[in-house]
Parts: C-alpha cells; sequence; structure tokens
C-alpha cells in the first residue's frame, strides 16, 4: 500500500468521568472526592440513529459515539481496520445475562443480552455500523488492551498492510464490579470507566496531533532491561499510571529508580480513573500536551532534577498490568 | 382484558427498551412489525422470550407467530386462552 510507513494520530475522542468528546478536563478538570466515579454519558444525538440506540448499552453507545466522532473530525470514513482493546467486554450485560441464567435457567434468555454481552460486541457493531469489511480484532488482556490493540494497528501500518486504522479502548465498571474490584485490586484509588477511540493513519498532514514512534509489550520485564529501553533524550517525560496508592505506585517507583536519569513524571489517573482501559486515557491526555506543547499542572507528579527541553518533543507513557506485563508507548511532536 | 393489555405494553416497553414511549402511546391494534412500531426480528425473539417467561407459553410452530405477533390485541388475545400462569 502507499504512504509512508510512520504512524500519525489524526484524531481522538473520550468518554469518562470527565465531560464526554471534549478537552475541558485540560484546563478545568471534574475533581471527584468519591472512589467510585462513573462516566459522564454523551449527548448520542447525531451520532446514533435512535432506533438502532435503544437496544444498546452504556459501553455500546459511548464506544459508537467516540469512534464516529473521531471519524468525524479526520478525513476517513472507511477505516482499512478497526482493532478493539477491552479488559472486562460489555460488563453491564454479561451480568445482566448471567443474573437471567440463575433467575430463569437456560430457556428463557434474551437474545439481545446473549448477542450484545460478548467482548467483541463493540468492534462488530462499529463495523456494522460503517459496513466496514476491513480487518476487525478485539484485544482482552486486562490492563494491557488498549497497548495491545495498538500496537497490533501500528505493526500492520509500519509493515504497509494498511493506511490507517481506528484503534479503541472501552471498560465500563458497574457497581457490583465496583464491588468485586475493592477486593480484586485494592491498589485503585479512583475507580471509573473509559471509552477511547482514535484514527491512527499512516498519512502526514496539517490534522495529525502528534506520532506513534514506538509501542513496545513486555512479559515480566527484568527491571535494568526495561530501563534500559529509555533513552535520556527521547524519554526525559514520562506519563506513568501512578495513582497515590503505594500498592498500584510501587512497580513504577521501582523501575523508575532504575533509570540513569531522572525524568519529569506525569499522572493521568487523578482525574480519569482507573479501569482496564485507562491507560488509553493517558495516551489520550500525552498527545494532546504535544500537541498543545504545554502540561496541566494537575497532571505534574515530579519536576525531575534533569533539564528538561523547552519544547515538549516527547512523551513516553509507561503502563502495567499486576507488574506482569509492560508496555512502552512513545509519542513525539509533529 | 384490559388490564392485559395495559400488562403487556408496559412488559414491551421495559423488553424492547422503548424509553420514550408510554403505554398511551401504543395503539393495542397498531401492527407492530413493519409499519407501526416498526419491530425486526430480534424484537420477536424477545417477545417469544416474554410471553414463555411472563405467561408460561411456548411457541412452538412458528408459522402462527405472525398472527399472535399481528398486535398488542392479538397477544392478549392469544395470552388469555393459552396462559398456564
Amino acid at each position: 500500500m502507499k504512504g509512508s510507513n510512520r504512524c500519525f494520530v489524526d484524531s481522538m475522542a473520550q468518554v469518562s468521568c470527565q465531560k464526554p468528546l471534549s478537552d475541558e478536563w485540560f484546563d478545568s478538570p471534574c475533581i471527584y472526592e468519591e472512589n467510585y466515579v462513573r462516566a459522564q454519558e454523551p449527548d448520542t444525538k447525531g451520532l446514533i440513529i435512535p432506533s438502532e440506540a435503544r437496544r444498546m448499552s452504556k459501553i455500546l453507545k459511548r464506544a459508537v459515539c467516540t469512534a464516529i466522532t473521531a471519524l468525524n473530525n479526520s478525513g476517513i470514513t472507511q477505516p482499512d481496520a478497526i482493532v478493539t482493546g477491552t479488559g472486562m467486554g460489555c460488563m453491564e450485560n454479561s451480568e445482566k445475562f448471567l443474573m437471567d441464567l440463575c433467575r430463569y435457567g437456560e430457556q428463557c434468555l434474551k437474545p439481545t443480552l446473549f448477542m450484545q454481552s460478548t467482548h467483541n460486541t463493540i468492534s462488530s457493531l462499529i463495523a456494522i455500523i460503517l459496513k466496514c469489511h476491513g480487518y476487525n480484532n478485539t484485544y482482552s488482556h486486562k490492563g494491557i488492551s488498549f497497548e495491545s490493540s495498538l500496537l497490533d494497528a501500528w505493526i500492520q501500518m509500519k509493515g504497509g498492510m494498511i493506511r490507517n486504522a481506528l484503534v479503541g479502548a472501552h471498560d465500563e465498571v458497574t457497581p457490583f464490579m465496583d464491588l468485586v474490584m475493592e477486593r480484586t485490586h485494592p491498589e485503585y484509588s479512583l475507580v471509573s470507566e473509559a471509552s477511547v477511540s482514535m484514527i491512527l493513519t499512516n498519512a502526514k498532514s496539517d490534522r495529525n496531533i502528534c506520532e506513534v514512534e514506538d509501542v513496545r509489550l513486555v512479559h515480566r520485564p527484568d527491571y535494568s532491561e526495561f530501563a534500559g529501553l529509555l533513552d535520556k533524550d527521547e524519554d526525559d517525560i514520562l506519563m506513568l499510571g501512578i495513582n497515590g496508592n503505594n500498592l498500584n505506585n510501587a512497580p513504577y517507583e521501582t523501575l523508575t529508580r532504575t533509570l540513569s536519569f531522572n525524568p519529569l513524571i506525569l499522572r493521568y489517573k487523578n482525574i480519569f480513573g482507573d479501569n482496564f482501559s485507562s491507560s488509553a486515557l493517558g495516551f489520550y491526555a500525552a498527545a494532546r500536551i504535544l500537541e498543545n506543547q504545554r502540561i496541566p499542572e494537575h497532571m505534574m507528579w515530579s519536576r525531575g532534577s534533569d533539564p528538561v527541553n523547552e519544547r515538549i518533543n516527547n512523551i513516553t507513557i509507561l503502563n502495567q498490568s499486576d507488574d506482569t506485563d509492560w508496555s512502552l508507548v512513545r509519542l513525539k511532536r509533529i | 382484558m384490559d388490564n392485559l393489555i395495559l400488562q403487556l405494553k408496559n412488559q414491551i416497553i421495559e423488553v424492547l427498551n422503548l424509553e420514550d414511549m408510554t403505554p398511551e402511546e401504543i395503539d393495542a391494534q397498531e401492527p407492530l412489525f413493519g409499519e407501526g412500531l416498526g419491530l425486526d426480528s430480534i424484537d420477536a425473539l424477545e417477545l417469544i422470550v416474554l410471553l414463555e417467561r411472563e405467561y408460561g407459553i411456548r411457541l412452538s410452530n412458528p408459522t402462527e407467530g405472525k398472527q399472535i405477533f399481528k398486535s398488542v390485541a392479538s397477544i392478549a388475545d392469544y395470552v388469555s386462552k393459552n396462559r398456564t400462569k
């Protein structure tokens, strides 16, 4: 396929506990005192046909709204690929389906809940709406689901298999799931929901927000080996999934102590919260910082001691899931 | 029969997520599929599950479905004659 072997972010849209489909969080974020906050629902008017919306659960509406908004803001109507990451898939429908199974047995189960409770419902629904018959895949790898889908699209773009892709990460957290997460993930300080969609393209244009320079996934890395992937000049600004909870922060602190330099460290979970897709919001925030060439004060965690370039050239997003799977995503200024 | 029709209208609104509608807005004689409420084949499956769950009716003959699901009134008529709970 024609085009460069580079990968640019052309447009993005988010739904979270911040104002949906908006970048108000950049200067005026919503601050929460609760430990569990659901996403602010987007206005579906003009994005989803009402007769189609009635059968969609919350996560599906959010995913379609972010996907259509990202597509509308790019020059692309039919992406070559749709790649989605989701840790838990359509949780609300899955819960209802299982509750019905307990209550009514296997004979009287609702078909809509059955059809819309699988993980790949999101990616396939977007494809149906767009009438897109291209590559369609869903990754469900806990906290690195987003990076897995990003890596897939990035490799295909670098290899010339696709010219552009709609990449997304979507997770909903129901009240019941929040109760479970209190036990299984005590390291989370603010539990919330995420839906992020972005258009990646190999075409350089004025619309580009930033470039995705590198994407890596590492399973059970040796800290010093992983730290060796980072470079003082290219990785002088890190975006980490730290959240103020020692249990959560410990792996990041161990890694940054291993570095031979002292980078500026940014955070995003204090305003977007935690869930299996939250690192997509870290990506989103880093891309907006590169675009605006300005770091909001509320995202600053540690200023570092090494001199920082006046221009914000790169931001490297490091994410880990259970300190087992690590990811590195390096974004570069246009 | 009026009570059963109202009950069915409320149940249809709930299982088909017709959130913006009220029972008064559904004409009991109006066609449910194609025109009228404009329901589709997935909605038909939801209605079959509704009849089995709430009224103990199992529809084994697919050809009779078209007549039963013609309108809310026809569903009510069938339910009143065949319900087991």
